[in-house]
């Protein structure tokens, strides 16, 4: 249902007040423009990608793919002339486009002032800011536009609310008030004595996860870090908004400026599968570092291929790596995390839920 | 889409239908744009006469899950046989 507002109720940025904990479209057209599209990729997620695996499973039923574990060339040869799954593609690619094209386009229409609440709310708290408008970022991380955001993570001013309202069509709505991320939090173990003074979360990206652990811990001192200064200097601006005391830093996840044995429970979400595998398990063992003897490490990223393979996952996966700037995806769920992990750990405990693998791992 | 609806498919179209769905989409667009400039016009005769604040005072509240309910199934309407093609089109 739609409302009317009085002019006092109406605030922020944009002078449309928000939506959840994210600055309203700058008109109503937009929004519900945006609302559409989050409406069809919602549609793609929940119809069309069931009946591509089912028209994909058909054709392996008829002996079109003979291997239980085919190379990517030998399911792309036959799933890509599948009609449906043809559809389904151009849907995806299409719903992603116009997302970061409406998002981008709406806010541009305020840039200034979205600009002006990033650099007011810098000195503000009652949580920190620490970031680097002349930060060097690695070349793996400024090669391509990840998920095909416009600017990237990184390269403009306002990549942070457009990741933001991005996400929030990604996330089909269910985490305009950080829903999704409390959850997750919420599921979060606590070390074996049950100390738990200090969080970290790596590859913080906005925040939303980082305020929730101290909703969830209020006593902790709580670190955010990411290396993306827009989305950094975001985070912190809704925290502040939000009345969140949580100390955000622009870092590298591979060399963190933070002592040994510092944090009783680390937090990775969503970051390895953007990452090379050599820079991905250096963010581990940095992590490991910074971690207390028996603190833990909980790492939250995509699934791990399986065997014999999931071979519509497989397609998928591939999909996001052709058309959607996951370039080190792929890569990451056929890389045996589980093995690197046992490795460098005392105690490592796997549990999948959807499409998200979670690994607790205690030092 | 049932059985008994797709059965024709493929016997109604030929192969060169892309050219005539564009200028389907064409017409709708400017339909579209049509009832867009006719509604300006209704929202700015709304305003000037008090009736609403402004168009885009308009916002979503927390009872939102019935417009995803309404914008799913507006969705479903329009694309909803796309799902139904499956493995093959039928061409029969």
């Amino acid at each position: 249902m739609a409302n009317q507002t009085s002019s006092a109720a109406k605030s922020g940025p944009t002078g449309r007040g928000y939506i959840g904990t994210m600055a309203a479209m700058s008109s109503y057209d937009d929004e519900s423009y945006l609302d559409f599209i989050e409406g069809l990729r919602m549609f793609a997620l929940r119809s069309m990608n069931p009946s591509s695996a089912r028209a994909l499973k058909s054709e392996i039923d008829a002996g079109k793919i003979k291997s239980e574990n085919p190379k990517i060339e030998e399911t792309r040869s036959v799933a890509d002339q599948i009609p449906v799954i043809g559809i389904r593609n151009r849907m995806l690619h299409s719903t992603q486009g116009q997302n970061w094209a409406g998002v981008l386009d709406s806010y541009g229409k305020n840039r200034a002032a979205l600009e002006q609440e990033l650099t007011d709310a810098e000195k503000d708290g009652p949580g920190t800011l620490r970031w680097d408008p002349n930060f060097v970022y690695p070349d793996y991380f400024t090669a391509i536009p990840y998920h095909r955001q416009p600017g990237s993570y990184h390269a403009d001013p306002l990549s942070g609310h457009v990741y933001h309202y991005g996400t929030k069509v990604f996330h089909g709505g269910s985490n305009d008030k950080d829903e999704a991320k409390i959850e997750r939090i919420s599921m979060l173990p606590m070390p074996a004595d049950g100390v738990m003074k200090k969080f970290l979360d790596v590859a913080c990206a906005i925040g939303s996860g980082t305020v929730a652990a101290k909703l969830r811990w209020p006593n902790a001192e709580v670190h955010g870090i990411e290396i993306a200064g827009p989305l950094v200097r975001y985070a912190h601006m809704r925290a502040t908004r939000l009345n969140s005391e949580v100390h955000f830093s622009q870092q590298l996840a591979e060399k963190l400026d933070f002592a040994d044995n510092t944090f009783d429970l680390i937090y990775m979400s969503t970051l390895l599968h953007e990452m090379p595998l050599a820079e991905g398990r250096i963010a581990v063992k940095e992590a490991k570092r910074v971690l207390r003897p028996g603190g833990i490490l909980v790492i939250n990223d995509m699934v791990q291929a399986t065997k014999p393979l999931n071979i519509w996952s497989d397609y998928d996966r591939y999909f996001d790596h052709r058309f959607n700037n996951e370039p080190y995806a792929y890569n990451y769920v056929h890389s045996d995390l589980d093995s690197f992990l046992n490795e460098e750990f005392s105690s490592v405990k796997n549990t999948i839920q959807g499409k998200t693998s979670t690994w607790e791992c205690v030092k | 889409m049932s059985e008994r609806e797709r059965e024709p498919l493929g016997k109604f179209a030929p192969d060169n239908i892309n050219d005539h769905i564009l200028h389907v989409i064409f017409e709708l667009a400017a339909e579209l744009w049509v009832v867009k400039r006719r509604l300006a016009e209704v929202e700015g005769a709304a305003v000037a006469n008090g009736v609403i604040a402004s168009p885009d005072s308009i916002i979503r509240d927390d009872s939102f899950a019935f417009d995803n309910a309404e914008r799913d199934a507006f969705v479903e309407r329009i694309f909803g046989s796309l799902k139904d093609i499956g493995a093959k089109l039928d061409t029969q």
